[in-house]
Parts: C-alpha cells; structure tokens; sequence
C-alpha cells in the first residue's frame, strides 16, 4: 500500500489555546516499507498514525493511499476501507476483555462477514497460542496479550499495519520476542507498517526512520 | 492534612458525587414521606381517640363510684392540678307525646367534651357556648334518627324518666365513642345537673360513669400512676386514647406497615444503585489508592478518607431530602384536603428527622463501608502496572451485618416478625430466582450467539459476559417494575373492594335487637311493605371455652408496655373476646367457601356435634382447622360444634355476618336477636323505614351505614393516595437507579466501541449492537416483574387485606409499555451519544 501525505496540519483547541500537533508535515511510505515514526512524547506521532488510518481528519493537506484521497470517503467507506485494508497494534494491548483470545481474533472477520473461525485458529497457532484460544485477556500475560493483539491485527490480512508503541508496555525480552514476530509476519505478508515509537533500537530495525519533531518531519 | 484530600477527592468526583446524591435522595425521601405519615397517622387517631373519650385521659366505671373512690380521684386530680368533666351514660326509654324509643342518654358536666363534638342538622359543630345551654336549663339533644323515629323537632318535649325536657337541638354526628362497647342505640346529650330529677340513678341501677381528665404539662405516665395506685377495682378502667381507638388505628397502622414495607424496598433499590456507583467509582479509582499507599499513607487513613468522602455525601444527601420534604409538605398537605376532604397533617418532625437519619446513614454505611475495605487492599505495586485492576470482591461474611439490619428494618417497619421475614424470604427468592432466570438466559444467549449475525452475535455477548453489570440492571429494573406492579394492582384491587358492584349491593340500614317473640311480625311487615332487605339473621351471643377440650387461655393481666407485634396484639385481643354466633343453611352473595364443605343440611340432633363454619382469617388467629371440635357456653350451657368449612367474607360489603356460623337445627331454641340490614334509594325512604319499624317495633335499634362507609372511604382515599405518592417515588427511584447503571454499564464499554469503530465496523452495527443488549435486558426484566408483581399483589391481597386480586390488564400493560419506550428511548439516546463519541477518539484510549 503507497502512501502520500503532502502538506498536512493539525491543530487542536485546548481551552481558549490552539495547539498545532503537526505543521505542514508530507511523507512517502511505498508499498511494503515499514516505517519508524520516531519522537518525543507529545510530538504528534499518534495523530499522524490516526490520520493515516482515517480516524483523523487533517485541518489542511492532503493523505493519498493508493492515488485516493482518504478524506474524500464517506464514514461509512472509510469503516468499510478500515476493515479491508488497516490492522491496529497498540501499546496497551486493547483486547476486549469479555472476549477470548479466538474470539477477539476473529472479530475483523466477522465485520468483513468473513468466515472466521478457522482462519482466527491458523493466526493464535502462528504466534504461538493455540493452547489459549478460549482464554479471556486477562487469563494472558501482557506478552501474549500482545501476541494475541498481533494476530488480530493480520488475521484479515491487511495491507497497513499501523502500531502504536507496541512493545511499550511490555519487559525487555518480552518486547523483543513479540516484536520479531511483528516483523516476521509483516514481512513475510509484505504488509506495509507505520511503527510508531520512541525506542531507537527497535526503530532500527524498519526500513525507514522518520524523526517527528514538534510535529514537523526531520 | 485529611480535610484537603477530602475536598480534592469531592472536588474531583462531581458525576459521583451526582448520582449517589441523587439516587439516596430520593431513597431517604421515601422514607421520610413514610415516617412523616406514619407520624401524621398516629397524631390523626390519637386526636380521634381523644374526641371518643372527649378526653385526654378517662376514670371509667359500669357502677356509681363510691364516696370513697370519689374522694380519693377528686384528690388526686387537685393534686395534679388537672382539669376535669363528668360524663354519665345510661339507657331509658324515651317518650314523645306519640311513641317510646329506648335511648343512650348521656348526661355531662361543665366543661363537657375536652375534646371532639357532635355535628348538628345544619353542619355546624358544637361549641363550648352550645354545651353551656343545656345546663341552664333542661335541655336535651338528639340525634337526627331518634328524632325520625320518635316524630319530634326541635322545642317538643320528651319525657326522659320524671323529666320533661325540650328539644334544643338535632344532630346528624357525634365523635364520641360508648363506655359501654357496643352501642347502636341512638344518643341523646343532657346536662348532669338535671339527672337527679329524672331518678333514673337509684341503688344498682347500671349505667357508665366516667371522669374525664385534660393532660395540659402534665405528665400523662405519671398521672396514671398516682390514679392507679389509689384505684384498687379493676372493674375501674383507666383509659387513654390509645386504648379507645384500637380499630381505627389498627387498620391505619397496617397501611403504614405495608407503606413501610414498600418504601424498605425502594430504600433498598436506591441501596443497589449506590454500590453499583461506588464499586464503579473505586474500581477506577484503584490506581490512586494504590499511589496514597505508596506514599506512605496507611491503609487505615486511605479507608477514613474513603469512608469521610461517602459520609459527606450520605449527609447532603439526607439534607437535600430534607429540603425536598419541607417543598412537598405544603403541596402533599393541599392534594390530601382534596382527596380526602379533611386536614391531615404530614408530620415532619424532629423524631422523624433523627429516626430517618439513623436508618439511612447505618444502611449507608454497611453497604458501602465492605468496597472500601476491598479497595484499600490494593497492593501498593499497582502503581508501577499499567494493566487495569479488578476491586477486590469480599468474601459475603462482610456483608452479613447489612443483611441482619435490613432484616432488622423489616421487622420494626412492619411491626411483625413473620411479616418481617415474609417480606426478607420473598426478597430473596425473588433476587433468587432472578438470578436462576438471567443466568439460564445467559447461558441460552451465549449458546445461542455462536451462528448468528455479527451485531445480534456481540449484543448477545454483550449482555451474557457482562454478568455482574447486567445482573445489576436486570435486578433493579426488575424490583423496581415489580414494585410498581405491585402498587398498580394493590390499589386497583382495593378500589374495586370498595366500589363497583360492591358498591351497588352494600346495604343503608342495619336493624338491631329484634326479639325472638317479634321475627313473624317483621317477617309480615317486609311482606306487606315490600321492603329490600338484604340480609335477616338470628344472633346469639356466646364464648368460646374450649378447642379440642382445651380450655382457653385468659389474658395475661397487667402486662409491660414493651415491643409488641401486630400478630401478638390480635391473638390477645381474640383470645378472650364473647362471641356473637349465628346459624344459617346457605352462602350469602358476600362470602365464599375456602376449606372444607358447606352444612350438609340440617343438623338433626342425632348427628353430634353439629358443623360449625369459620370465617378463614378468624380460624387462623385462633389457631383452629377442620376438624376441631369448638366448644361455646352460650346462656350457661356448653354448645358443641366441629368445623366442617373455612368462609371467606368479604366484609367491605358491610353486610352483617359472623365469624362463626352453625348448622341449622342446633341454636333455634337458644336466646336470640335478630339483625337485618336493608337497601334504600332516598333520604325519604329512608326516614319512612325509621318510622315504619319504630311504629311497630319500639325496642328495636336502626343504624345508617353511611357514617360508617364515609369512614371507610376516608381511610381509603388515604391509603389510595399515599400508595400513589410512593409509588411514584419507587418509579423514580426505580428509573434514577436504573438510568444511572445502565448509563454506567454502557460507559464501561466506550473502549470496545472505540476498537470496533477502529476495526471498521460502521456505526449502525455499532449501534444495533448495544440496541440489541439494552431491548433485551428491558424486556426481560419487564416481563418477568409482570409475573413476579402480579403473584407478589396476589400474595399480599390474599394474606395482608384477606380481598381479590383485580387485574388492570390493559392499564398495567400501556403503562409498562410506556415505561419500555421511556427506558429504551434513553438507552438509545445514550448509545448514540457513546457511539459518537468512540468515532471522536485518536487511537490512545
């Protein structure tokens, strides 16, 4: 998936203050790229992930995916467009908790009304938790939380991946399992993924390191 | 130090801080209203009982007292500085130039009533200057129905014993009560001063002499004692209004037992709406606890600070209910006049204040004191983790002391261990069986989910993984539409008792003392004159001596005023009553068969002991079932009768009849009256019965029910009304409680909403998911509290006020639908509003 963001800004009122997260910010992600968004806190990574899944309209400019304007959907494109297209990885996991591991799993299936349960089966038994499919999130550990997290994300195969700090909540060794098998299975499906994050080690390891300073691109 | 973390945490927790003083509010305000009627209740009968013995405090006698005993009360009442009345009441003939009437004449003295009064022919009351002219001169006043039956108007003049005394005045109504129990004969008033001439007082002639006492600053406890020390005759009756109003008060206290019982459980729902907020409120919470703790704060201080946060609110809460009642006082006071046509006070008092405070504020804290424990158990290391902790859950032990005190509650409410505990069991078998029925549909739902579309699929897991949250609002609902079903047809039921076709067969009339020697007469003059009588039965008065031939027990004499049950109050009272007994072969329109089987026929000497039917609530305070053999001694010979049937009377018909009927062929020879009751369609109808029956039989008494029903109704309209009020109340705290979890509920899952919107589930879906769980969960609690209402108002009908269920069907239904549309209507509006506002949030949660 190609993505083109040219010129965009976002601010937020805050009070009687505007706060501007991102200025004039442009950005290219070819088809199949992983790459690092890196920053401090409050540097407007999160809202340019958010606008890269269309859950945030830009003030000015303009977000291309595929030589379409995202922005030019209606909501309900854009959720079927999500559903289609866009898998999510957070810091904290956001699994719903009243769900098990399969059943969470199957969930971006069963919007697409997609037959889902096998194919939820194949993805918990690819990271490694074929044993805990009807396991409540919070019977898991955080780094099979996130495994489980991982799976829903790619479990309708999606060309974007987008994660928020997904190795942010989680111990040394934990992140660093989890995340080689995020990068493993993103390359091996060739999915294109914007990683948000502020550890430069695991940015390292994207093929592209764009630095987000003050909502601006360096 | 504390205080400032107290204001910060009030500071920081206004939604909180909202509805748990909303929703206590208005449990507290229902208990207020209950207890200030209640209050109000037992001023209004005191104040009536005080009219029937015109006093504050009576010294009553069936025999003149002697010089000695005069001496010795006259002393006592100096000495106390009391003031005090005489009031003499016997029974005469009465004459007119045309006819005789037998009469209770009562002679007063100066000062003559304390209290009460009688209503003359023009709708004024007396008053002290009215009862002054009849001891200037000889005087008499009576009532509108002698006056019918004796042919006279005010200036004749009747002949009462040697006297001769003029007509002053006729009177419809007079408050005051008998001495002498019961009394049908018509009253006239006279002054003492002229009872010497009529020589109606000679050596043993009976009569009720009584002084009467007014209490100013008197201490009343204290004023009985010193009478009853110098008193030695217990023939003497030393009598307050409390023992002078035993049957008016008792039906108003069993109102305001069963007014209590209803606001316990509105009390109690509004209980479940504050845990739910508080569990919510701590569970968030947990966090910060967790961060005091590791700033070095003990887990006793976290607990104060807790603990300080909800007493706070527990008292703005009671004092915002108290600002309520004193706005509603007013208005509540103005739509009472209006209903019931006279004053009736609400009284807010202090002791009402204190008394409502004391029960809130325990219950309160008893409910929600075990959160806070579980709370500051939190480990300190919370802190450091960024997952979200779950409230510790206490094991149930903690929550025992809450559970004996609304046990406790129950039984001090409705003044009766077995109704206390009745009202708990069906509690918790309503609670009980609520349980079962969510969690075999849960589990239905659950199963069920697996194949079905994906917003039906996640409205239905919504609902069955949510147990606890569900349950609570499933639970709430449920109480609180059983509650209101309840109200709907316990009203319904009682105001078809009282109306309809009840109404159009109840009798004007009821004629008392017909003798033996008279029945062939008054049988040939209803032939003659075509009389509508309703009902002709011979009486005989008797007591019971013995069950199964175990002699009764007699009253306990001399017992201590102490915490005495409705039930204990009726065993006494029947244990040691005379009883009237009647004989008849068949059912009247009014009763019915419960237990058993009707006379098999005559009763025909050989048979013995003859079959005896028993009015079922009379049976069962007695003790006695079918088979019992009954023994009565009626005129000094034993009677022996074995009951065969159990009747239900429906005695709002006010039809006369008896607790204990036998079998035709048994009591024919013994002494007898008779009683009739008769159906009239005018006023004129009315005075021309009066005179046909006095002009034929002299001794016999007349009676207008009227009088009787209007009293009757009165209490109705009184508890009509107050059913309303509360229930209106139980309405809103019902909705309050229920709109606060649900909105809770529902805000507990803003995340899953936000990850489902980000998963690319449009909003519609989004949305028919949550329609789904909240159709559903409305519905279900709403059907089921048709058929747990319904049974619970058969059970309280049947047992508490002995009447028929009268189903509202069609009133009950539009009712419950409205209530549906109104709470889905807001669920939705909510979930549109959640559903909005999940679209609006970035990926950070």
């Amino acid at each position: 998936m190609k993505i083109t963001v040219e010129n965009v800004n976002k601010s937020f009122e805050q009070g009687k203050n505007k706060i501007h997260i991102l200025k004039d910010i442009s950005l290219n992600v070819a088809d199949g790229e992983i790459v690092a968004l890196l920053g401090k806190s409050g540097s407007g990574k999160t809202t340019l992930l958010s606008m890269l899944g269309g859950l945030e309209k830009p003030d000015s400019g303009n977000i291309t995916i595929d030589q379409t304007n995202l922005y030019n959907k209606t909501e309900s494109e854009l959720c079927d467009w999500r559903a289609q297209n866009i898998g999510i990885v957070f810091q904290q996991f956001h699994l719903i908790a009243h769900l098990t591991a399969k059943e969470n799993v199957s969930l971006p299936l069963e919007i697409l009304n997609r037959d889902a349960e096998s194919e939820a089966e194949m993805w918990l038994d690819k990271v490694g938790l074929k044993e805990r499919l009807t396991h409540y999130p919070t019977m898991l550990s955080g780094g099979e939380q996130q495994r489980v997290a991982i799976a829903r994300a790619m479990v309708s195969k999606p060309r974007l991946i987008l994660a928020d700090e997904p190795s942010g909540n989680l111990d040394v060794e934990t992140g660093k399992r989890v995340m080689d098998l995020l990068f493993d299975i993103v390359k091996q499906n060739k999915t294109t993924m914007v990683l948000v994050t502020h550890d430069e080690e695991l940015a390292k390891r994207a093929d592209r390191i764009v630095h987000l300073v003050a909502g601006k691109c360096q | 130090m504390k205080l400032k973390f107290i204001q910060q945490t009030l500071r920081s927790s206004k939604e909180f801080n909202f509805f748990f003083i909303l929703c206590f509010s208005l449990g507290i305000l229902g208990l207020i209203l209950v207890e200030s009627f209640k209050a109000g209740v037992e001023d209004r009968v005191s104040k009536r009982a005080k009219n029937f013995i015109a006093s504050d405090l009576s010294i009553s006698s069936r025999r003149q007292f002697t010089e000695v005993e005069k001496k010795n009360i006259e002393e006592v009442i100096k000495k106390n500085n009391l003031e005090y009345s005489e009031w003499i009441e016997t029974y005469s003939l009465v004459s007119s130039v045309e006819k005789a009437k037998l009469a209770d004449l009562n002679f007063v003295a100066a000062k003559f009533p304390f209290y009460g009064g009688v209503i003359f022919e023009n709708g004024e009351k007396s008053n002290t200057a009215d009862w002054e002219t009849l001891s200037k001169s000889p005087v008499l006043w009576l009532s509108r129905d002698l006056s019918w039956e004796l042919k006279v108007k005010v200036g004749d003049q009747l002949k009462i014993g040697e006297s001769t005394f003029q007509v002053g005045k006729v009177f419809t109504e007079d408050q005051f009560s008998s001495f002498r129990g019961f009394n049908l004969a018509p009253k006239i008033f006279l002054s003492k001063n002229y009872l010497a001439e009529t020589k109606l007082m000679q050596f043993g002639s009976t009569g009720s002499f009584a002084y009467l006492l007014k209490i100013n600053d008197q201490n009343e406890t204290l004023v009985r004692e010193n009478f009853s020390k110098i008193i030695k005759d217990q023939t003497i009756k030393i009598k307050g209004p409390k023992e002078s109003s035993e049957q008016i008060a008792r039906s108003l206290n069993y109102l305001s037992d069963y007014l209590g019982l209803i606001t316990l459980l509105t009390y109690i729902l509004s209980l479940i709406g504050l845990y739910y907020f508080t569990h919510h409120f701590l569970s968030k919470g947990l966090k910060s606890i967790a961060l005091f703790k590791a700033l070095g704060f003990t887990p006793q201080k976290v607990f104060i600070l807790n603990a300080a946060h909800l007493i706070i609110l527990s008292l703005i809460s009671l004092v915002v209910s108290f600002a309520a009642m004193l706005i509603m006082v007013p208005v509540l006071e103005s739509l009472l006049l209006a209903r019931i046509g006279e004053e009736f006070k609400l009284l807010f008092t202090s002791g009402v204040v204190l008394k409502v405070s004391l029960y809130s504020v325990i219950g309160c804290l008893l409910s929600l004191l075990p959160l806070i424990l579980g709370a500051v158990k939190i480990p300190v290391n919370t802190v450091l983790q960024d997952i979200p902790q779950e409230l510790k859950r206490l094991a149930f032990w903690y929550y025992l002391p809450l559970f004996f005190y609304v046990v406790l509650m129950a039984v001090i409410i409705s003044h009766s261990i077995k109704i206390g505990i009745v009202f708990i069991s069906a509690l918790l078998i309503l609670v009980g069986l609520g349980y079962l029925f969510f969690k075999t549909f849960s589990v239905l739902l659950e199963k069920s989910a697996k194949n079905k579309k994906l917003e039906i699929k996640h409205g239905f897991l919504a609902l069955s993984r949510y147990f606890h949250s569900s349950f609570t609002i499933f639970m709430s609902l449920l109480l609180g539409v059983t509650l209101i079903v309840l109200i709907i047809q316990v009203e319904a039921s009682l105001r078809n008792e009282f109306t309809s076709t009840t109404e159009l067969r109840r009798p004007d009339l009821f004629m008392f003392d017909l003798q033996d020697n008279q029945e062939e007469a008054f049988k040939k003059l209803l032939n003659e004159q075509k009389l509508n009588v309703t009902m002709f039965s011979p009486m005989i008065r008797g007591r019971l001596t013995a069950i199964n031939n175990g002699a009764i027990e007699q009253k306990k004499s001399d017992q201590e005023e102490t915490f005495v049950t409705r039930e204990e109050e009726n065993q006494e009272r029947f244990r040691t009553r005379g009883v009237n007994l009647s004989y008849r072969g068949k059912l009247s329109w009014s009763e019915s068969i419960t237990k058993g089987k009707f006379f098999s026929g005559r009763c025909d000497g050989e048979k013995i002991p003859c079959e005896i039917s028993l009015e079922e609530s009379y049976a069962r305070r007695m003790n006695v079932n079918i088979g019992d053999k009954l023994t009565f001694d009626v005129s000094g010979i034993d009677i022996v009768g074995v009951v065969t049937s159990f009747r239900k009377v429906k005695w709002t018909s006010f039809e006369p009849n008896f607790f204990i009927l036998f079998q035709p062929g048994l009591l024919e020879e013994a002494p007898k009256t008779f009683l009739a009751s008769f159906k009239v369609k005018s006023i004129e109808e009315r005075r021309e019965i009066f005179q046909l029956i006095s002009n034929n039989f002299a001794n016999v008494s007349l009676l207008e029910v009227s009088e009787v029903v209007r009293k009757i109704t009165e209490i109705f309209e009184l508890m009509a009304f107050s059913i309303k009020i509360i229930s209106f109340l139980s309405l809103a705290v019902a909705l309050v409680v229920v709109w606060a979890v649900s909105f809770n509920h529902l805000e507990l899952k803003i995340k899953e909403m936000k990850l489902f919107f980000l998963m690319g589930m449009t909003a519609e879906k989004r949305e028919t998911i949550y329609k789904i769980e909240s159709f559903l969960l409305t519905s279900m609690s709403i059907g089921l509290a048709i058929f747990s209402g319904t049974l619970i108002t058969f059970l309280v009908l049947s047992f508490g006020f002995n009447i028929t269920l009268e189903i509202r069907a069609l009133y009950l239904i539009s009712f419950l639908i409205i209530l549906f549309i109104i709470l889905n209507a807001l669920l939705l509006f909510k979930i549109r509003n959640l559903v909005k506002r999940s679209e609006k949030a970035l990926i950070t949660f």
